[in-house]
């Protein structure tokens, strides 16, 4: 009965609705005009009473709400006084292993005898007390640690409580110590995902910082290769590593790139793409211009022709400075093969580029302007499969190659298991669709797969967005002027990357300004003992890279 | 553009190239052909010699002068007056040839590819790149160029080569044409042909080594000889000189002759794409030029900023040719007397006079 009631009650009686609703309230002009450093606690000296410093954590790091930071008070007995003592650290960052063994277990025996010598002299015992500093004596008796750092500013000491090293505050002493203690769960070293090579290194970096710099130690095994730490982020403070051959780069070189990476100013970076844009050259030109790469031998091969590699912090692709034209059509496996091999495939690769650039704006232009260049027999046949279609080409061709774009972004969205089937089917099942149902011609489905196929033999991920886009442009400029459209696309083209630089050096280097072709930085290469010197552009401190006769097991007659 | 960009050997020997290529391009040949008859190459030959004997005059006496270009000569001489005189005389000859040149290849396009389109909108397009180009600096005109002069190269000698199997030896006769006076003396001012002289009084400046300066010059002619005798050697076999050649580019009439086979038997395109970048490149180093000449006049630092009024003045003047016979008489009957005056005379005569002032201005800093 009562359940009638209630029914009735909602069919005739009001209620107004209730919908859960969430507004994010926006930024008003004035917030936007803050400085952003007002929102941080202003930073500090650490002081030598240890509650001030206690406190000052606590707000430094939210303690009351924050459930991974931990706060450990104990007592050092030095000389039989006790010191209260405060060890910070963040839970999941530091091995309570090496905590408890080895750092807090030394510091909370007593010490008491330590420093006391006993001697006799007339029959009486003496007992002398060292005066001794209690810093130095925590830093030279009680730490075993090999990588122990003092710190008298609280930015320093949370920069690297942050990224996982724990620190010590002793009541009386206005410093504290941190100490790598590091103990957080990292991805091990494994195979490149997407720069896969034959005949080369199977590994790639990895998102930890300290391990990719001692891959390019350990495969470079020189004193001369400077590994520089910095952050970026007034947020995230990420560490990043400008590393070089300081007997090699040139000095402005390196110094540029830490001078660009020294003057961002922004919250947060994530990944190497984000430094990558803040520091490159031109921000509006599509064109990449700083080498990425998950490749350890890639980066090193680079380090020694004088480059710089920029390491990000978790991101396991470093940045490599400068970055011109020609290193992006190169592929890490050229350096490996002999060279006949490596130019072959390097005039393939280029013919790659050139098609899947250039062919959808080419057929656009022939077709509407220059069908005179199509041969008759064949020109008939085009004519005969587009008889059918209704549109013009301009239309076909763009129909079909959003298709394949859109296909191609689909099959990197869905699950890896059945991307490539998503793929083929797409490509298959809608090109030949499209032709039955005489959308498209046929002769325009082997014009947008063979774009596509060749677009996939560009080595580099970046170039290959740009050249998706400036396909696009080709498009337009065939379909309003032909050829002469194209002519104009590609010299104002030619014209901007003339004008565009990495890091100093000329985008099109070594040819546009035309240096010496016969060092190890250029499009197709010499037998690797003929590559005497390196490149021109990069100016570097050692410009011979090997002598004049690098194979000395060689007679002389033979080097003749 | 503020500071003066230096540019390399190779960079300066691709734009001289261009140059050299774009007087083929835009029929130049044809007029020595229309002039001397059969006697053309002959012509060229002669011609050759004497633009060398020039050019080693020219090169020792700018020797003295380190950085000079032509104005700096003239100001040297003559001072600001002078300088003014001839920058102005300059900018004629290069803003109108320009013009010309941009004009007579557009009318060329539109009668080929685009004959309902306006010949307003072909030169518009041509001219937005060159603004682009002329913008970036030196540098990207002659990067730009030392790309592109490869497939320029490439292009006309393939077209000579390929449209050999049509040559007929006995156009060559007779060998002295419309005779040896005609041939040899009167038309001595076919030497406007050479114009890349007037190219080389102004990128001295931007040379990174002036040592090479010389041997750049003499390659610079020697170059253009050679150009010139084998298009007009090809020309002169390919067609009967009483043919009217010059109706359309007579490069573009060869390129109708070649085909590779039953596949391609028109790649005519093919040739007008690559003749495209090449007049593209040519007119953004003389819009350059134009700029740094204004910058000279008016003497402003930066001369980017001019290169848009140029590029407008340029658009204007190229249409103002009534039509391509008007266009044809003023460049042959015009500016060919022009040229050889202004840069074979004027020039001449101020860099001998600047020389012998600034030989007696050492004697006497020496005897001081």
């Amino acid at each position: 009965m009562n359940s009638f009631k209630e029914k009735l009650k909602g069919l005739f009686l009001y209620e107004p609705t209730q919908n859960y609703e969430f507004v994010l309230s926006e930024n008003n002009a004035a917030d936007a005009d803050k400085d952003v450093s007002t929102n941080f606690l202003p930073d500090r000296d650490i002081s030598s009473s240890l509650d001030k410093n206690y406190d000052y954590l606590k707000v430094q790091y939210n303690s009351l709400i924050n459930s991974d930071i931990i706060f450990r008070p104990f007592v050092i007995n030095i000389f039989g006084k006790n010191y209260n003592a405060l060890l910070l650290g963040i839970d999941g960052m530091i091995s309570s292993q090496l905590v408890n063994n080895f750092l807090l277990r030394p510091l909370m025996e007593t010490n008491s005898n330590a420093n006391k010598t006993q001697y006799t002299k007339n029959g009486i015992e003496f007992k002398k007390i060292k005066k001794t500093n209690v810093e130095d004596y925590i830093f030279d008796k009680l730490m075993p640690q090999n990588v122990v750092k003092k710190f008298t500013k609280f930015s320093e000491i949370s920069k690297s409580v942050n990224s996982g090293d724990c620190a010590l505050f002793v009541d009386s002493l206005s410093i504290a110590f941190v100490i790598d203690v590091k103990g957080f769960e990292s991805r091990g070293i494994d195979t490149p995902k997407n720069e896969i090579v034959v005949r080369g290194s199977q590994e790639a970096f990895v998102e930890k910082l300290r391990t990719n710099t001692s891959i390019l130690r350990r495969l470079i095994n020189s004193s001369e290769l400077i590994i520089e730490n910095s952050s970026v982020g007034t947020v995230s403070k990420t560490s990043v590593a400008v590393c070089y051959m300081k007997n090699i780069a040139n000095s402005s070189l390196v110094e540029e790139v830490k001078y660009r990476l020294n003057n961002i100013d922004v919250d947060y970076i994530v990944s190497s793409g984000n430094v990558e844009q803040l520091i490159q050259d031109n921000s509006e030109v599509a064109f990449p211009q700083l080498i990425s790469t998950e490749r350890p031998d890639k980066a090193v091969n680079h380090l020694l022709e004088g480059r710089v590699v920029i390491i990000v912090n978790g991101s396991p692709y470093c940045l490599i400075a400068p970055g011109v034209f020609i290193d992006f059509l190169s592929s890490p496996e050229d350096l490996n093969l002999k060279h006949q091999y490596a130019n072959l495939l390097k005039i393939i690769r280029f013919i790659a580029t050139f098609i899947s650039l250039f062919l959808p704006g080419i057929y656009v232009a022939i077709m509407n302007y220059h069908t005179e260049l199509v041969p008759t027999a064949l020109l008939f046949t085009i004519a005969a499969s587009r008889n059918s279609v209704p549109f013009p080409v301009i239309f076909e061709i763009l129909l079909m190659e959003v298709s394949f774009e859109l296909i191609r972004e689909a099959g990197l969205r869905i699950p890896t298991p059945i991307g490539p089937t998503i793929g083929i089917i797409g490509a298959l099942v809608l090109g030949e669709a499209a032709v039955s149902a005489n959308i498209v011609s046929p002769v325009l489905i082997i014009i947008v797969a063979l774009t596509g196929i060749c677009s996939f033999a560009i080595p580099d991920f970046s170039l290959n967005f740009t050249f998706r886009i400036y396909k696009f442009l080709y498009i337009f400029l065939g379909y309003i002027a032909g050829l002469f459209g194209i002519a104009i696309g590609i010299f104002v083209q030619i014209t901007l990357l003339c004008n565009l630089r990495s890091f100093g050096a000329s985008y099109l280097a070594p040819y546009a300004p035309l240096t010496n072709l016969n060092t190890s930085i250029s499009y197709f290469i010499s037998p690797i003992w003929k590559r005497e010197t390196r490149g021109d552009f990069l100016n570097t401190k050692r410009p011979k890279e090997q002598p004049h006769f690098s194979r000395k097991w060689l007679t002389w007659k033979d080097k003749k | 553009m503020n500071n003066i960009e230096k540019i390399g050997k190779a960079e300066v020997i691709a734009l001289f190239i261009i140059i050299i290529s774009n007087n083929i391009i835009i029929n130049i040949p044809t007029i020595i052909i229309d002039f001397t008859g059969t006697g053309a190459w002959l012509n060229v030959i002669y011609l050759t010699i004497i633009c060398l004997i020039f050019m080693l005059f020219v090169c020792k006496f700018f020797k003295p002068f380190v950085n000079f270009d032509i104005l700096d000569v003239s100001e040297f001489l003559g001072g600001k007056i002078l300088k003014f005189i001839i920058a102005i005389a300059y900018l004629i000859f290069f803003m109108s040839f320009s013009a010309a040149c941009l004009r007579y290849f557009a009318n060329n396009l539109q009668n080929i590819y685009f004959d309902t389109s306006p010949l307003i909108f072909i030169i518009l397009l041509f001219i937005i790149p060159i603004v682009i180009s002329c913008r970036a600096g030196l540098k990207a005109i002659s990067g730009t160029n030392i790309i592109l002069i490869p497939i320029t190269i490439l292009s006309i000698f393939t077209l000579f080569f390929a449209a050999s199997r049509d040559f007929v030896w006995q156009r060559l006769f007779p060998i002295f044409g419309y005779g040896l006076k005609e041939t040899f003396l009167k038309n001595t001012p076919n030497i406007f042909v050479f114009n890349v002289v007037s190219y080389i009084y102004f990128l001295k400046p931007f040379l990174k080594t002036e040592t090479y300066y010389k041997k750049i010059s003499i390659a610079a002619v020697i170059m253009c000889g050679i150009y010139l005798l084998l298009s007009v050697v090809t020309l002169l076999m390919s067609f009967a000189f009483i043919t009217q050649t010059d109706e359309t580019l007579s490069l573009y009439l060869l390129t109708r002759l070649i085909n590779l086979g039953k596949f391609l038997q028109r790649v005519d395109a093919l040739f007008i794409f690559v003749w495209i970048l090449a007049i593209l490149s040519f007119l953004s180093l003389n819009v350059f030029i134009i700029s740094h000449i204004v910058k000279k006049i008016i003497n402003v630092k930066a001369s980017s900023e001019l290169v848009l009024p140029i590029s407008a003045i340029l658009f204007t003047i190229s249409l103002s040719f009534k039509d391509m016979s008007t266009l044809k008489f003023i460049v042959r009957n015009i500016y060919k007397y022009y040229n050889c005056i202004l840069v074979f005379i004027v020039s001449f005569l101020i860099l001998l006079l600047a020389y012998i002032k600034k030989k007696k201005k050492s004697i006497k800093a020496n005897n001081n």
